[in-house]
């Protein structure tokens, strides 16, 4: 028999030649060198990537999965779509509503200093904004509406019925002892500085395409939806939100003094960790 | 023609049976009626398949265990859609690599972040006490993980499920819907280009 190919080797090693090409097989690699070393490589190889005895096996996999199925972590849930739709349904009463009130008190100044300066009535815009946050988990998403577990990861969806008036979008929280965390613009490097987000100036509820996952600190967190005429960055926020709200809880944030924006807050506790939480108890 | 899904039902001569002696799909109809114990039969007959694809595909431990609870619960919410096909495990196959394909999208972005603090994930401080066969065998497995990634995604895929969970090679093309044919040549290139990468690093 002449030499063996890589494929042959892999198909005696694997046991799937036939046996007369494995008898034959063996019978040559043992009296060629070159063969035998080629099965040796070949199965040191395969075993590198071979798993130990035991390596992968867990036992308390299945009793933390039937745990998080006891405290219903595991329950079907909405998909976004379903749930934006559903909301849908029902948004646009207070939305036109605060829209309209909004309408006769609003009134627009343009600067061209580059400076944010506060306006009368500048919060009527809020009426035409909104910002939804949800809360992913194994299955779906859920509406995050008073309690989040620190290792959620977060959704988020955003509505503008401004007519183009907004067109651009900044989704930050800040924690009650005083941590800002970006969801929009991702602030992924420390030595960028990166701006607003672009939005469709006139639609109504919209996904944001991420899920979003920060170290959040246990305690109250408020999340700020902040939408503006032209992009921001995020220096810009951080420094005013630094300077505005230096001596403020997160329980109240007065809006932020920034020329022509719409801002909508959510406010959220923060829990421990799931599986953190419930080995403690 | 689309494949019909069995009819399961339970019969009075299943009941002397013990779970572990029922199939995956009768397993499942247990579970879609509730049973939690039915549930946990199948999170132990696959959670090392899960759990191993994962890890291997990742190259974390940490990350595929997540991964794993991840599965199982989508599993346990979504029990009521599910169809007996005969095919659970390529299911949970699928559910695991899509998982997988998350957990690595996150984990770039996390990634950029670390770099920008000058952070390295992968360095985790050593016991000095530490075995040198668990420094050596861990360097090891640093270096087989670096060397899977570089190879495609299929070939990766199916060196996994070859070397590390002892697939057959006729389950491997059952669980990723391939042809037989295409899974033996994948698990050969595979094999020879790791084997090329594993020497270029000895030199």
């Amino acid at each position: 028999m002449k030499c063996a190919s890589f494929e042959e080797m892999v198909q005696y090693l694997d046991g799937t030649s036939t046996p007369e090409q494995k008898a034959a097989l063996a019978e040559h690699i043992a009296g060629c060198r070159d063969c035998a070393a080629l099965r040796d490589r070949v199965s040191a190889t395969a075993q590198a990537i071979a798993a130990r005895p035991g390596e992968f096996c867990d036992p308390a996999l299945a009793s933390d999965v039937l745990e998080l199925v006891r405290l219903g972590q595991a329950e079907p849930r909405p998909s976004l779509w379903q749930l934006w739709r559903e909301r849908l349904r029902w948004s646009w009463v207070p939305l036109a509503a605060g829209a309209a009130a909004a309408a006769l008190v609003l009134f627009v100044v343009d600067t061209d200093d580059g400076e944010f300066h506060t306006r009368g009535g500048a919060e009527s815009g809020d009426a035409w904004v909104d910002l939804k946050v949800f809360r992913a988990t194994a299955t779906g998403y859920q509406p995050a509406t008073q309690a989040i577990r620190a290792d959620d990861a977060l959704a988020f969806a955003y509505a503008n019925q401004s007519r183009d008036r907004y067109r651009y979008l900044m989704v930050f929280a800040r924690s009650e002892d005083g941590q800002l965390f970006w969801f929009y613009p991702a602030h992924v490097n420390v030595d960028s500085d990166p701006e607003s987000i672009a939005i469709c100036g006139d639609c109504a509820t919209t996904p944001l395409p991420e899920e979003i996952e920060h170290p959040l600190p246990p305690g109250l967190l408020r999340v700020y939806a902040l939408f503006s005429r032209q992009p921001l960055r995020v220096s810009a926020i951080e420094a005013r939100a630094a300077r505005e709200w230096q001596a403020a809880g997160a329980a109240e944030l007065p809006r932020l003094s920034i020329e022509d924006t719409a801002q909508r807050q959510v406010l959220l506790q923060v829990r421990r960790a799931i599986l953190d939480a419930s080995r403690a108890e | 023609m689309a494949e019909q899904e069995r009819k399961l039902h339970l019969v009075p001569g299943a009941e002397g049976r013990t779970l572990g002696d029922l199939g995956d799909d009768d397993l499942m109809l247990l579970v879609k009626a509730g049973r939690k114990d039915a549930f946990e039969t199948l999170i132990r007959r696959y959670q090392e398949f899960v759990f191993g694809f994962a890890a291997r595909f990742l190259g974390d431990r940490s990350q595929g265990r997540d991964v794993a609870q991840d599965v199982f619960l989508a599993l346990w919410a979504e029990r009521d859609r599910y169809q007996a096909r005969g095919s659970f495990k390529g299911l949970l196959f699928t559910m695991a690599r899509n998982r997988c394909h998350v957990t690595a999208r996150g984990r770039r972005t996390q990634r950029t972040k670390l770099d920008a603090l000058g952070i390295d994930p992968a360095a985790r401080p050593t016991a000095p006490s530490e075995p040198i066969d668990e420094l050596v065998a861990a360097e090891r497995a640093r270096l087989v993980q670096s060397k899977l990634a570089e190879l495609p995604e299929k070939m990766r895929q199916a060196l996994i499920l070859r070397y590390t969970n002892g697939l057959q090679l006729d389950e491997i093309a059952s669980v990723t819907c391939s042809p037989l044919g295409s899974v033996k040549a994948t698990i050969s290139r595979g094999l020879k280009r790791l084997g090329r990468l594993f020497e270029q690093e000895a030199q």
